[in-house]
């Protein structure tokens, strides 16, 4: 069951990041899209723990390094750290609870973001960082958590099937 | 037996899963930093499974899109076409008219033998399939790759602007890194006076106010608001003559030792969905 689960994840994370990456073009909503990935890595460690947050974590962090940034490992890094952290909040678990891994999502992709700014902008001599927040950071961490509710949803029903039998 | 089988059995803990994978990135990491032609083959890999499935959708979602656009016009497209009909008639008029003209215009400058001839680079339409995946976008991949002729270095236009450079081919695609990337930095001159100037990006002032930076204008000058910015002859890389944009906002520079000033680029960024490469390198 838990090997099931894994490929329906894996195919979930490679569907949404293909997704992701092109409905920007399609889509002009202000520039803005938003990070799916990160919504499945919170939602999978709130869900599974801490392994499956770091392990879905690394995946989709290294799906979006290979695609966007210049050097492998830094997405991977953030994301597993995100999941295992998040993974944490599987004690608190519940169904029908929505705003602990919304919650996290929200943090983890103002984290990323953040250290994601300053390891490009601030080391190239451009610090404005409140103006960063306003015209990237907060509108695309707020589409997330929008896109967020539905996305958790489904992540949840795909793969409620493979709960049975654990408590 | 059967007890001893259970207290050996082998079970990692989270936490050696994270660490475990937090040494693999900083390997990965500084493997991409210090050795880029390594991680290039993953790149590739990655590039040529993933491409396909990018073509797939892009194609699914533009079909659904024409459906329902073609739906929703085609009233709007019945009135139209009258309109068209009867401006073709004056239009056909006109052309005849002009056409007479270019004929008088061709004759006098045999005459004069002033042959004038506009600089024609060889040029590949390229679609936009992705955008960086994080919203600082600012480097995109497009469908052609080496298959198709393209090469690291190759200038990519858009519209009659300038729109970026292709820093990385991989077998059926390619990626741009546009104008207005904040590591992104050209020579480029007033189109009148020839002075010649850098054009940096920044994209957090692109996305504010519509502007991207040019520094070291000389003192002296004859930049005046609203020229139109080409690239210059000093620059390796790109083709001189390509209009990147136009200048406003001219000021002194702190330093007083030059000037500096914002550009608006030739290009729509926004709205960007097939580009052109010149096939040919500098």
């Amino acid at each position: 069951m838990k090997l099931i689960r894994f490929f329906i994840i894996s195919i979930e994370i490679l569907l949404l990041y293909v997704v992701q990456n092109i409905c920007s073009i399609n889509l002009p909503a202000g520039n803005i899209i938003p990070d799916m990935l990160m919504v499945i890595v919170c939602g999978t460690a709130y869900m599974f723990g801490s392994t499956s947050g770091t392990v879905y974590g690394f995946m989709s962090g290294l799906l979006i390094d290979i695609s966007a940034g210049s050097s492998l490992g830094f997405a991977a890094f953030i994301f597993a750290l995100t999941g295992f952290l998040a993974g944490f909040a599987r004690k608190f678990y519940s169904r029908s609870n929505y705003v602990i891994p919304l919650a996290m999502t929200a943090a983890g992709e103002f984290v990323y973001l953040t250290l994601y700014y300053v390891a490009n902008f601030i080391l190239k001599g451009r610090h404005d960082y409140p103006l960063m927040v306003k015209s990237i950071i907060m509108p695309r961490v707020t589409f997330t958590l929008l896109i967020g509710c539905f996305l958790y949803k489904l992540c949840q029903l795909s793969v409620d099937f493979t709960r049975v039998g654990e408590k | 037996m059967a007890r001893r089988r259970e207290k050996y059995k082998f079970k990692l803990s989270s936490k050696y899963i994270f660490i475990g994978i937090a040494l693999l990135c900083f390997v990965l990491f500084f493997a991409s930093s210090r050795f880029p032609l390594y991680t290039y083959g993953i790149r590739t890999l990655a590039a040529s499974f993933v491409t396909p499935m990018q073509n797939g959708i892009n194609k699914f979602g533009r079909s659904v899109y024409s459906r329902l656009t073609n739906l929703a016009e085609i009233n709007s497209l019945i009135e139209q076409n009258e309109q068209l009909k009867a401006e073709l008639d004056d239009l056909k008029m006109e052309y005849d008219m002009l056409l007479r003209d270019n004929n008088e215009l061709d004759e006098y400058r045999t005459l004069y033998e002033l042959d004038r001839k506009y600089i024609q680079y060889p040029k590949v339409a390229a679609r936009i399939i992705s955008r960086d995946s994080n919203s600082f976008y600012s480097t995109f991949t497009v469908d052609k790759g080496a298959n198709q002729g393209i090469a690291e270095g190759m200038n990519v236009l858009a519209g009659n602007g300038l729109c970026g450079i292709v820093y990385e081919v991989y077998t059926d695609s390619a990626k741009v890194r546009s104008i207005i990337d904040d590591t992104a930095a050209l020579s480029g001159m007033s189109l009148k006076s020839s002075d010649t100037c850098m054009v940096t990006g920044n994209l957090a002032e692109l996305l504010e106010k519509g502007y991207i930076d040019i520094s070291m204008i000389s003192l002296n000058a004859q930049l005046e608001e609203n020229t139109a910015i080409v690239t210059s002859h000093i620059s390796d890389k790109f083709h001189q003559g390509i209009l990147v944009g136009y200048a406003v906002n001219i000021e002194l520079d702190p330093s007083e030792m030059s000037r500096r000033a914002k550009l608006i680029p030739a290009v729509d960024f926004e709205h960007l969905e097939t580009v052109l490469i010149i096939t040919k390198m500098k």
